[in-house]
């Protein structure tokens, strides 16, 4: 019980950490939220008026007073108000969130299905055709950029054959089919790329597997060649995997600016630019806590699990 | 449910059949239901506050101001019927018969409770400072109202056109930050960065209008999105086209782009607090450019040289020999190079910014002009936010800079010529040439035209010869629609970025 409370405490300090740092490093950047939120579009404002609203932003304050003033909102669990519009950043936050999750889940899927089979096969006859051609195309899904890759995707689906929208965002409530569309072409582009990394992890990680004792004695039993590549040497090879794929998820949540801005999805790594643009400083704070406390969480999760199933780390 | 072969095959043909489902759904929702896809979604609804061009789109399509320009680029009533100049100081309007969203007639008293709300201390408008003028404000009756202001204002007329001095009813904005407008289109469904349903407003003033059965506006930021989306079929029209993509659109049939080549424009200002401060440099700068490169390299030869001050085609406050004034002659800069004692070479800063492409590659493509007549320009180009606060602050020996105009009125570049004003990042600082403000002043108070004309003569030449805005070219503004998109008209010249104020007129063939 002791080292569980003593982790929680580590990732406690991480996160103040982090809020810190984030409120220090928003802050000595040069640029004023009230001067930008007067300059839309070529906006020329007094500097009494900039001087109003730094007023009314709580800007005028000092540095210590508004850092006090959005540690003790986090502890509340109040990750205040956007500049820009006023809006409570934490309802915004919750409106992205599951927007950016479901985006990276279908990915994630998408993935899975795409480089576990691939690697399986792959790794049966590694000088094989397949695994030559598979080896190529992966190299070539995970050099290429993503707002490339996307641009071809939105040209040859949406444009040329027109079987799917460009982009945008209908929320699944007012229209499921569409939303699912929409999510086709976003989630396919990080797919691709994942997937060649499952796949080089997955091929790698059966050919380490294959040639061991107990899938030799499993092949002289006489169980079926499919039961022994799925049921023994795939279970077995999966560790790796695991831990890499979960590792690329977790970069996903504030990583997806790119794939957000060519399929033009409304998710959080949307907000966190805009937030940085914009300073606003609500936003890009709490946008990052967010962020920060969901990995910092795993890593929690992470740890406890290790724990329960190896004694030796919580000593 | 246990995940066998035959629940997948189930689950792929649901799936298949909703997304097919989606399609026709979609496809049924389109009808005169006109599809825009939009810059970017504004950052905030409420009114009077600057959202910008794309933001203005918006505002123009749910509420109306006091008065317009037509497509000819004259004034015209809108929710004003009528106005006068009764005494040098004092305006009367009559209101014409129009009704908000809500139904309730658009009174005296609501202009005035709009004046209110943007003359209060932080209100944020961007008629907070135009407005300065305009001292007092006495109700007739429901349809009349009168303003005074501290001065004879020949410019009002133009102010009331304001892109965001739209009128809303008394008190609205209290529950809901769009408050009631009088425009053609009413919110009907907004999610924040996803989209935006707009339904007709049925009390709307124009007979016959809105013809369109909604409009739904969703945003794409990137370029390349919005514009994939409109060849995709996924919207109907776009707003600030892209110039790379403008002759792509052009040679489509099926799409039309409507442009206007002197929209907004690129300009150079000046830091009087370093050797900016001999007008004789900032004249070799403007003499040593060559416009036309500006246009064909960075605006995709969408726009057009910008040699004099923006002042529209077919105003009478245009005159040739001033249009081009800003010849490109090298030779006349090196000599006043020499002139002012930089006969071996200038070293000078440039602020600028490297999150637009056309500031960036303006501020690349003045530095390669002007090395070639000895003056050496060190780039400062961070993100946007830092900019305008490193312009505001007087950064930088001079700046590049990309503006639209407000509205069509002489005046209207005086904020961006006049360096005595209060220095802000938009404008030439720390100089002043004589006789410049009181000339811009003169020409405020005077309601006489023909002298009117006389006066910006003066004050533009003094402009030019002291070069304290050195323009470079204008970029065009387009809109790009499908052909189905009819009646799609635009503001002429500067006043083009606005042009959704026409909008009430867009219909679907």
């Amino acid at each position: 019980m002791g080292w569980f409370v003593r982790r929680l405490a580590q990732s406690l300090v991480m996160l103040w950490v982090v809020v810190s740092l984030v409120f220090l490093s928003i802050h000595f950047v040069p640029g004023d939220p009230a001067e930008l939120l007067l300059a839309q579009d070529g906006g020329s404002p007094d500097p009494l008026m900039v001087q109003m609203l730094r007023e009314q932003l709580g800007l005028d304050r000092p540095l210590p007073e508004q850092y006090s003033h959005n540690v003790m909102g986090i502890l509340r669990g109040d990750l205040g108000a956007s500049m820009v519009d006023g809006s409570s950043v934490g309802q915004e936050v919750m409106r992205r969130l599951p927007r950016t999750l479901e985006l990276i889940a279908a990915a994630g899927i998408l993935s899975l299905l795409i480089g576990i089979p691939a690697g399986v096969l792959s790794a049966l006859r590694p000088r094989g055709r397949f695994s030559r051609g598979a080896a190529v195309v992966a190299g070539t899904a995970q050099s290429m950029p993503v707002f490339v890759l996307g641009t071809l995707l939105v040209v040859l689906f949406a444009q040329v054959l027109g079987w799917l929208p460009a982009g945008g965002f209908v929320p699944f409530s007012r229209d499921p089919g569409k939303h699912l569309q929409l999510l086709v072409l976003p989630a396919a582009t990080i797919a691709i790329g994942l997937s060649a990394i499952v796949f080089r992890i997955t091929r790698t990680s059966m050919l380490d597997v294959l040639p061991l004792d107990f899938i030799r004695t499993a092949r002289a039993k006489g169980v079926p060649a499919r039961r022994v590549i799925i049921r023994h040497a795939l279970r077995n090879a999966l560790m790796p995997v695991i831990t890499v794929f979960a590792l690329q998820l977790g970069g996903l949540l504030a990583g997806t600016v790119l794939v957000e801005t060519v399929f033009n999805w409304p998710g959080l790594s949307g907000m966190l630019v805009a937030g940085v643009n914009a300073r606003d400083y609500p936003v890009v704070t709490g946008v990052l806590v967010v962020v920060s406390a969901f990995y910092i969480g795993l890593n929690l999760l992470v740890d406890i699990i290790y724990g329960i199933t190896d004694p030796r780390v919580r000593k | 449910m246990q995940l066998n072969r035959r629940n997948l095959l189930k689950i792929a043909t649901m799936s298949g059949a909703v997304l097919a489902l989606g399609g026709r759904f979609a496809q049924a929702q389109g009808g005169q239901t006109l599809r825009v896809g939009l810059s970017t979604y504004p950052p905030h609804l409420r009114p009077w506050v600057n959202v910008g061009y794309s933001g203005h789109l918006l505002c123009s399509l749910i509420n109306r101001t006091l008065i317009n320009y037509d497509e000819q680029g004259q004034l015209v009533g809108e929710l004003a019927e009528s106005w006068e100049n009764e005494t040098p100081e004092t305006w009367r309007f009559t209101l014409r018969e129009s009704h908000f969203h809500d139904g309730s007639p658009v009174t005296a008293q609501d202009v005035e409770w709009t004046f209110q709300q943007i003359q209060a201390d932080g209100s944020g408008a961007y008629m907070f400072d135009a407005l300065r003028p305009v001292t007092g404000f006495e109700v007739i009756d429901e349809r009349n109202f009168r303003l005074t202001t501290d001065e004879p204002l020949a410019t009002l007329p133009a102010l009331m056109t304001f892109p965001f001095l739209s009128i809303l009813k008394a008190g609205s904005t209290d529950a809901e930050d769009q408050g009631i407008g009088a425009g053609p289109y009413r919110i009907a469904y907004a999610e924040k960065g996803v989209s935006i349903e707009l339904e007709p407003n049925e009390h709307y003033f124009k007979p016959g209008l809105p013809t369109l059965a909604g409009i739904t506006i969703t945003p794409y930021v990137d370029e390349s999105a919005r514009v994939a989306a409109l060849n995709a079929g996924d919207v109907d029209m776009i707003d600030y086209v892209p110039w790379s993509a403008m002759a792509a659109i052009e040679a489509d049939p099926a799409l039309a782009l409507h442009k206007v080549d002197a929209g907004a424009f690129m300009y150079l200002s000046f830091n009087g607090g370093g050797v900016f401060a001999d007008p004789r440099l900032r004249q070799a700068v403007a003499f040593g450019l060559r416009r036309d490169e500006f246009v064909k390299s960075i605006f995709f030869g969408f726009g057009a040289e910008m040699t004099g001050l923006p002042r529209a085609a077919g105003s009478p406050y245009r005159h040739d020999d001033e249009a081009a004034f800003w010849g490109y002659d090298p030779e006349r800069a090196k000599a006043l190079l020499k002139e002012a004692g930089h006969e071996n070479g200038l070293t000078v800063s440039l602020l600028s910014t490297s999150q637009y492409s056309m500031h960036r590659d303006t501020a690349v493509l003045v530095q390669a002009q002007l090395a070639e007549i000895g003056i050496t320009v060190n780039l400062t180009m961070p993100d946007w936010a830092t900019r305008v606060n490193l312009g505001n602050q007087g950064a930088g020996d001079f700046a590049v800079q990309g503006i639209g105009l407000d509205n069509l009125d002489p005046d209207a570049v005086t904020t961006l010529v006049d360096p005595s004003l209060s220095p802000t990042y938009l404008r030439s600082r720390n100089f002043e040439v004589e006789g410049l403000s009181e000339a811009l002043a003169q020409g405020r108070s005077e309601m006489d035209e023909a002298k009117r004309v006389d006066i910006y003569r003066r004050a533009d030449q003094m402009v030019l010869e002291a070069t304290t805005f050195c323009g470079l070219c204008y970029r065009a503004t387009g809109f790009a629609a499908k052909a189905s998109v009819q009646d799609l008209a635009m503001l002429p010249d500067q006043l083009s970025p606005f042009s959704s104020v026409l909008f009430d007129k867009l219909k679907l063939g």
